[in-house]
């Protein structure tokens, strides 16, 4: 619950590709493996040298709009539901036809959620970002409970792999932006692209 | 969302459903019973699962008060945390100093900033001008859109700073703060803050060209007041029909009850049993000549005729409590004195207090006892969108009768509009709306 709802760790988010990418880390801290994407952005903010903006959004809704704001890349991080075994990394670039609106956004404040602020953004005549979800496929959300063990480990590869998931995103005229791949637990090929 | 379920013409029953009334916070519905044109029966059906607040909340230390009530919303968590430290605070002796007491209406202030401007123009704005959402205006009214939109991110950047984080905000406690903002972070505030004041005043002169339907029942308003400035939070309870009691009196005057259709608690007034109105339309009406000049100036200027009866209006009246919040925003920015200690020192004691501030969306009251090891023994929680429910039930009883030769969707589409006026947050109180319609 210490969490701060948003926050930039003050480093510049363009890499040496020039290519401003932004983490937002989504999730409710206090419901077991929901709170992967905020912990995973605690990680690459202890470790550093992400050149990345690293942000949490322990509960969006309008503020999503600020997020897809300045950034060539948003990679969205949150646990996810498919009945994947635990642990497994989902890549995907959005909108997917797989996640679909209503799951973006049910739970957002006033229904605004990620498909809105696209609409918003769009309304507006503002570039909208290219988006990636990077989705961890929990095993609990049991109010109160840890992280579990499988999940953890997801926590622990993406952390290690990131620079080389952040290289990937840069370099979106290279062929190796994701397509949408599942990585399952142990999967040492992630992020793929490779 | 409107979908029309059934239609049949005739003496049969018809229903006209509204699957999900948008722009609102939470879920809820509405039945409305009609015969021989006549409006029988309007209940308005909240079906999001209890929360159970006061209860959990019973065992646990006096200070984690303020952060569990923040979570009872994200759009008004200040408004949780002030009723609850006030409250706390009475049941304590604690009298916290003036600067806390001014940062505390720096907080409120901020709280105000962001949720009248997301209500006035991604909520209800695109009600008035033909709109089905926000998005869809925004592609003709850019202009607009993108203004409300700094105007909230300033509401949320000033809340962030004084809270920690922009939603449920963690610097709050009993006695004060844990952290307290220095005065060069608050200065570097103030160009924004300019802006928004006159965003605000622009925002007055957009609201008040919007055409009203012409509806004005006899409400009894009611709200906090103090002798000198505009309700936030403190002190008394004042009504339009004489009410003028302190906070220990409230639940002697105003009662909730349960009723069958409803998850949410309803109120009234516990003589005569009759509904209430707060919100913001309550506050300047008994609280006009306290508003900050700029703001007096800007209301005066609307050609409405105050005290204002006609709901719709509301949404010219948050324009109005914008103008004055980013006003006394930038006053107390000025005057500030960093405190030599960020809370007040005290000895917990067993003890009851209670205390009613001004959210958003109207007056809240909460009452704790707690014992001598300061762990809560109960707790009270009577939020705003509670006590308008009888309220807005009462309004569709008398709007009804007016819209009843339109077409179904339009009806269910006039009943969210005139429900949005309350800008209800459905999810403090218990979440919106399915309209069902029968008629014969």
């Amino acid at each position: 619950m210490t969490e701060p709802a948003s926050h930039c760790d003050g480093r510049s988010g363009a890499g040496q590709a020039g290519v401003r990418v932004r983490v937002v880390g989504c999730g409710n801290p206090l419901a077991g493996d929901d709170s992967v994407g905020l912990e995973i952005v605690r990680r690459l903010r202890a470790k550093g040298e992400t050149e990345c903006d690293l942000v949490v959004l322990p509960q969006p809704g309008v503020e999503l709009l600020d997020a897809l704001q300045g950034a060539e890349v948003v990679l969205f991080i949150d646990a996810v539901s498919s009945g994947a075994p635990p642990g497994t990394l989902h890549l995907t670039p959005l909108p997917s036809p797989a996640l679909q609106p209503r799951t973006l956004s049910a739970l957002s404040g006033h229904a605004w959620g990620l498909p809105e602020m696209l609409g918003l953004t769009a309304a507006l005549g503002r570039r909208a970002p290219r988006l990636v979800l990077l989705g961890i496929e929990l095993a609990t959300v049991e109010p109160g409970t840890p992280r579990s063990e499988a999940v953890e480990g997801a926590v622990q590869t993406v952390v290690e792999k990131f620079s080389q998931l952040r290289a990937m995103l840069t370099e979106v005229n290279a062929g190796r932006w994701p397509s949408g791949r599942l990585f399952l637990p142990g999967d040492a090929s992630f992020p793929g692209g490779q | 969302m409107t979908q029309r379920k059934s239609g049949s013409a005739g003496s049969a029953p018809r229903t006209v459903k509204v699957d999900y009334l948008s722009r609102v916070e939470g879920e809820g519905g509405l039945y409305v019973r009609v015969e021989k044109g006549q409006v029988r029966e309007v209940k308005l059906d909240i079906f999001e699962p209890p929360r159970f607040f006061e209860a959990f909340l019973r065992g646990r230390h006096f200070q984690e008060v303020p952060d569990i009530t923040a979570r009872i919303c994200g759009i008004c968590p200040v408004a949780y945390q002030m009723s609850s430290v006030h409250a706390l605070e009475a049941a304590l002796g604690v009298t916290p100093g003036p600067e806390i007491r001014q940062l505390r209406r720096l907080l409120y202030c901020a709280e105000w900033i962001e949720s009248h401007a997301l209500h006035i123009y991604l909520l209800q704005a695109p009600d008035f001008l033909g709109y089905d959402s926000a998005i869809a205006m925004a592609a003709d009214h850019p202009h607009e859109v993108e203004r409300a939109l700094r105007l909230k991110k300033i509401g949320n950047d000033l809340l962030a700073l004084l809270g920690g984080r922009a939603t449920h905000p963690v610097s709050v406690c009993v006695g004060g703060f844990y952290k307290v903002p220095r005065r060069k972070e608050l200065e570097a505030l103030r160009g924004d803050l300019e802006w928004g004041l006159e965003a605000s005043l622009e925002t007055v002169r957009f609201v008040s060209g919007l055409a009203f339907p012409d509806f004005a029942p006899h409400y009894e308003f009611v709200s906090v007041s103090h002798p000198d400035e505009y309700p936030m939070n403190e002190r008394k309870i004042v009504s339009s029909a004489g009410v003028d009691i302190e906070p220990t009196e409230f639940e002697k005057v105003f009662l909730e009850e349960h009723v069958e259709h409803s998850t949410a608690l309803h109120s009234k007034r516990a003589d005569t049993g009759t509904s209430y109105f707060v919100g913001p339309l309550a506050r300047i009406n008994l609280n006009f000549e306290k508003l900050f000049p700029r703001a007096k100036e800007a209301a005066r200027a609307t050609g409405i005729c105050w005290p204002c009866k006609n709901p719709f209006q509301g949404i010219v009246v948050r324009a109005v409590e914008m103008v004055h919040a980013y006003e006394e925003a930038l006053a107390i920015i000025a005057s500030y004195r960093e405190p030599a200690r960020s809370r007040a020192e005290f000895k917990v004691h067993a003890g009851e207090g209670c205390a009613a501030t001004e959210a958003p969306r109207g007056a809240l009251y909460h009452r704790y006892r707690i014992n001598d090891q300061g762990l809560v023994e109960f707790a009270k929680i009577v939020p705003p969108t509670a006590q308008n429910y009888r309220r807005m039930e009462d309004d569709l009883r008398l709007f009804l009768p007016g819209i009843l030769e339109r077409t179904e969707p339009e009806i269910a589409r006039a009943c969210e509009n005139l429900i949005r006026n309350y800008d209800p947050c459905i999810s403090c109180s218990t979440h919106f709306l399915k309209l069902k319609l029968d008629r014969d």
